[in-house]
Formats: structure tokens, C-alpha cells, sequence
């Protein structure tokens, strides 16, 4: 379920977004190059598409913990050691994307109390911001089921005997 | 607090922190611990560091080249190349370098070109006797010209990053790409001529012909891709834009060798692996907001012109920093914290930006093939299936070969900048 619900949802969504982005630029070009009529608000929308992609997307990396990182370190452990470096760098991933998450708060409140629009399209700001609140706050969530699932996982291998991690 | 904001984060990188929290947590602290900000600005600065237009060209141009190297695209160019040169002694090791130059010029990804390339020479060059060491070596090695030559995923990231104008900065890339792969060229020449290896076939019009009518959608890429760009007809993100276009046209209804599922599928990895690198992009532009306000790049600029370094030992020295950071990290994080910390200083060395944004990008287009973390050797273990070990040993040679070709450009400028004035 939970994989379902942080990484197949999220999967599906991205993709869709970036076909959809991909369709709203080439409707652009064709209507710029061609017919002289270029969809005004095309880019923004495009923009704020691939806002909420990234942070769709990002709640899929953090479900399946697949960060840009450096492991030559984190690498080199085994066993509790291990175990434990993960939890720490995923409490302090979780603290910090709810740091961030409440800060977004204060500004997506403020976008939504004074009803600000974007300047092309029109679209209010509050949803191309909302994507950061949303986004941070699932991620966090993300991280602390995906770190809980790997290691049922990893104790389920444990118990067969499999490989440690 | 310049002491958190470079020891917090090189503490947390070692300890192997993802590297969009590394730069998190440091930016927080600051804002915390220092209140020289407000904290919504963390938000603030994040939103407006991915709220450019100019960004989209990264998912466009990721999607377009992931579309081209499974659709058949790459397979045509293969056989395209090898009409051209397989009348030449060491044909196929050529082959194989000149359909990384064309495939480099449709994606801007080190690590899809070893995948579209490797997976489809590496038991042909095998075939023929080299050893593994340098088939692997040579794929691996020589898909580093993807970062250089245009569309590239590296240029678009300093050029946004430097506020450079990307369209030079990819017209910049194309010559020291293509020294590059002479160097690679000249290696393979000698490496060939000693070992007795790999005499050519006869020319065949007839396959020439052939393999140019097959591949003619494929060939034609490039051109689509990057011609407008030159020509001033579109900026590179429209042009990343009709790249996709194109892209899932060929690949879709022309070959069709794959699927709308794979197609769709193709579509999501590309937003994913742009929200592990925009991610990145977001909170490294809070890092270097907070080291511009603290006057870091300045002071950093101020302390070295004081002792009069010459600038060619200046650029030696980024150089080598840039390529032990290009062994650590991933070129788009490295360039998107180093960037804004080193630009000040190439530009007070008399260092033109366009021409420093290609040194960047070269060395860490050459961290891309050296361990510790080089995306392309992870990604040719897994095709090429081999042990990390057979491939350490496999880029010696091609590394040395790099180095020397990185010093041409780096100190040869009108290399880099010769394409400007055709702009």
C-alpha cells in the first residue's frame, strides 16, 4: 500500500506531467513558428508543471531513498552501524523537510491571504508554492515509511539468513 | 558562520548525507543558528531558484535522449558511423567514438550515452580481439564528450548558474567536444597500430547508402536538435522541446520499437531523475544566496589575487580542484555549488565566463569515468557486466589522454570561444 501510495502514484503523476509539458511546448513552438500565435501563457505553466513534478517526484525518491549522494563512507559500514547512519540521516531529513515545510506555510498563507496571480497566465501563486509545502512535508513522510520498510526488509533477510546489508 | 557553511557540509557529505539535504541542512542552520535572514526566505530563494524557464530544457533534453537510446535510434547511428569508418584500421573502436560524438549531440547524459553505446558495441569490439579492458575503457571514457558537446545537461546548469548565456556556452562546447574526441581518436590510432588489431573492411557504397537511408531520422537529430539553436530560431529550450517532439515521432511512429507504455514510462524516469538533480538546484541556490550575502566569493576572490598567483597557475589549481570534485560528486551539484563560489575569481584572472564554463564542465565530464563515484563506470558495470575493477583498469590510459586534452583547452581559450563569432 504504502509503496502504491508513494511510488507508483507518484511515478504515474510525473509522467503525465512531463507529457503534458512536452505537448504544451511543441503547441507552443507550432503556434509561435507557424500560425504567428503563441500560447502566452505557456511557459509559466510549463514552469510550474515542472515545479510540481520535482516534488512529486521527489516523494518516489524518498520513498525508495535513491538521493544523489556521496557513500564512500556509509559504504565501507556494516551491520548496526549502518543501520543506524540511516536513521539519523533520515530523522534529520524528516526535521529539516518539516523546517522547510512550515516556512513554505508562511508564505503560501501569505499568497493565499492577498490572492496574488501569476503574471501571464493568471494562475493564483498560491499553487506553483504549494508545491514546496506539499511537496517537503511528503517527502519527509516518504523518507520515514521507506526507511521503515527497508528495514523490515532487511530484518525479514536477516531472519533467512540472506546477505547483510 | 563561514565556518558552518563549509565544514557542516563536507562533514555531511563524508558521512554520505543526499546532497540536497547537505546543502539544506547548512542553509537552515544558518538561517537559525545566524538570523541574518529570515527563515521563509529559505522558501523564497528555493522557488525562485527552479521558477526559470530556461531550466526546462534539462527534463526536455533528458527525455529526449532517454526516448532516442531505447528507441533504436542509437543502433542505426552504429551502423551509420561504421559505414563511414570501417574501412579504417581500428574501425570499430572508432565506430564506437563517433557514434558517441553524434549520440552526444541528441543527449546531454554521460551516463544514457554509456547505456545506448556500450550495450550495443562492447561484444563487437570484444569480437574482434581488444580486450576487455579497452572496450570497457574506451565506452566508458568516451561518453564524457556528452557533458561538453551540445545539448549538455552541465552547460545548461552553469549557464543558469552564471547567468551565461547557454546558447553560447553550447556553441562553445562543440570544438573542445570534438578535441576530445581526437585525443580519444589518437590514443585508439596508436593503441591499434601497436597491438596489429582491427584492420578495416573495403569501403561499401552500397552499405553506405544503405545504412544513411536507414538511419536518415536518426542522422538527422542533431540537426533538428541543435540547428535552430545556431540559427537563432529557437531558444534551447523550445529546441529541448522539439527534441522531444521529434523524439517520440521517430521513435513512436516511425521505428516503433517500443511501445506508448515504454514511452510513458521513458516520460516519468525522465521527471524523476529531474527531481533528484532540480532538487539539488533549488536549495544549492539558497547555499549560494547565503554565500554571496556573507561576501564569501568575494573575500575568496580577494585572498588570492592579494598574492599575486599567476593566472595560469590559478586555473591549474581550479582545475585540479574540479577534478577531485568531479570524482566526489555528481557534475550538476558540483557545478551548481561551486559555480557561483569560482566565477568571481576566473572573471578577476581575465578568465572568459563562456570559456570557464567549459573547463567546468570538462572536468567533471572527466569525473564522470574516475572512481570513486564516476556515474558512467556504475552504469558500464551494469552493462557491460563487468567488475568495477576490470573498468578501473580499462580508463587508465583514456584518463591520461583526457588530462592531456583538458590542459589544450584550459589554456588554449580560442578553442573554446573560436564559435562565438559566428553567433
Amino acid at each position: 500500500m504504502s509503496r502504491w501510495l508513494l511510488s507508483t502514484i507518484p511515478m504515474a503523476v510525473i509522467g503525465v506531467l512531463m507529457l503534458v509539458s512536452v505537448a504544451l511546448n511543441g503547441a507552443n513552438i507550432m503556434g509561435r513558428y507557424l500560425f504567428g500565435s503563441p500560447i502566452f501563457w505557456a511557459e509559466e505553466v510549463m514552469v510550474y508543471l515542472t515545479i510540481w513534478g520535482v516534488f512529486i517526484g521527489m516523494i518516489a525518491v524518498a520513498y525508495k531513498g535513491e538521493h544523489l549522494s556521496m557513500d564512500l563512507f556509509s559504504a565501507g559500514l556494516r551491520g548496526k552501524p549502518r543501520i543506524a547512519l540511516h536513521v539519523v540521516i533520515t530523522a534529520v531529513l524528516a526535521i529539516c523537510c518539516l523546517f522547510t515545510a512550515a516556512q513554505s506555510w508562511t508564505v503560501v498563507r501569505l499568497f493565499f491571504d492577498t490572492g496574488a496571480v501569476s503574471a501571464s497566465s493568471k494562475v493564483p501563486l498560491v499553487i506553483p508554492h504549494s508545491a514546496l509545502l506539499i511537496g517537503f512535508t511528503l517527502i519527509s513522510c516518504a523518507a520515514v515509511i521507506g526507511m521503515r520498510t527497508q528495514l523490515k526488509a532487511h530484518a525479514a533477510a536477516m531472519a533467512r539468513g540472506g546477505d547483510r546489508p | 558562520m563561514i565556518a558552518t557553511m563549509v565544514l557542516l557540509p563536507v562533514a555531511l557529505m563524508i558521512l554520505g548525507f543526499p546532497f540536497f539535504l547537505v546543502l539544506l541542512v547548512t542553509a537552515a542552520a544558518v538561517v537559525v543558528l545566524f538570523g541574518i535572514v529570515p527563515a521563509a526566505a529559505l522558501h523564497q530563494v528555493m522557488f525562485s531558484s527552479i521558477d526559470k524557464f530556461a531550466l526546462l530544457a534539462v527534463p526536455f533534453f533528458i527525455f529526449a535522449g532517454d526516448l532516442m537510446g531505447r528507441g533504436g535510434v542509437s543502433r542505426r547511428l552504429i551502423r551509420w558511423v561504421n559505414s563511414v569508418v570501417g574501412s579504417v584500421r581500428g574501425s570499430l573502436p572508432f565506430t564506437a567514438l563517433g557514434t558517441t560524438v553524434v549520440f552526444g549531440a541528441i543527449s546531454g547524459s554521460t551516463a544514457a550515452t554509456v547505456a545506448a553505446i556500450g550495450s550495443l558495441t562492447h561484444d563487437r569490439i570484444l569480437e574482434a580481439g581488444y580486450p576487455e579492458e579497452f572496450s570497457s575503457g574506451l565506452l566508458v571514457s568516451s561518453a564524457a564528450m556528452s557533458n561538453l558537446i551540445p545539448p549538455s545537461i552541465g552547460l545548461i546548469l552553469f549557464g543558469i548558474s552564471s547567468d551565461t548565456s547557454i546558447v553560447r556556452l553550447f556553441a562553445a562546447g562543440i570544438l573542445p567536444g570534438l578535441v576530445l574526441a581526437a585525443f580519444f581518436g589518437a590514443y585508439i590510432w596508436w593503441y591499434t597500430l601497436r597491438s596489429g588489431l582491427g584492420k578495416g573492411l573495403p569501403f561499401s557504397l552500397r552499405e553506405f547508402l544503405a545504412a544513411t537511408r536507414d538511419g536518415i531520422w536518426s542522422i538527422a537529430a542533431p540537426v533538428v536538435v541543435l540547428g535552430g539553436i545556431y540559427a537563432g530560431i529557437f531558444s534551447p529550450t523550445e529546441a529541448a522541446g522539439i527534441a522531444c517532439v521529434y523524439a517520440l515521432a521517430v521513435v513512436g511512429l516511425l521505428y516503433r520499437e517500443i511501445g506508448w507504455r515504454e514511452i510513458f514510462q521513458s516520460a516519468s524516469r525522465s521527471m524523476y531523475l529531474t527531481a533528484q538533480i532540480f532538487v539539488i538546484v533549488a536549495v544549492a541556490g539558497v547555499y549560494g544566496w547565503l554565500l554571496t550575502i556573507n561576501g564569501v566569493p568575494q573575500a575568496l576572490t580577494g585572498a588570492i589575487t592579494d598574492i599575486n598567483i599567476p593566472p595560469w597557475a590559478i586555473l591549474l589549481a581550479i582545475n585540479l580542484l574540479m577534478l577531485i570534485v568531479g570524482c566526489m560528486l555528481d557534475t550538476g551539484s558540483a557545478i551548481l555549488v561551486f559555480t557561483p563560489l569560482l566565477m568571481p575569481l576566473a572573471t578577476a584572472i581575465g578568465v572568459d565566463p563562456v570559456h570557464f564554463g567549459v573547463i567546468m564542465v570538462m572536468n567533471l565530464s572527466i569525473g564522470t569515468f574516475t572512481p570513486p563515484f564516476g556515474i558512467n563506470l556504475f552504469v558500464g558495470q551494469a552493462v557491460l557486466k563487468l567488475p568495477l575493477s576490470r573498468l578501473y583498469a580499462g580508463i587508465v590510459p583514456f584518463f591520461i589522454v583526457a588530462i592531456l586534452a583538458l590542459l589544450v583547452i584550459t589554456y588554449i581559450p580560442a578553442i573554446s570561444l573560436a564559435l562565438l563569432r559566428f553567433l
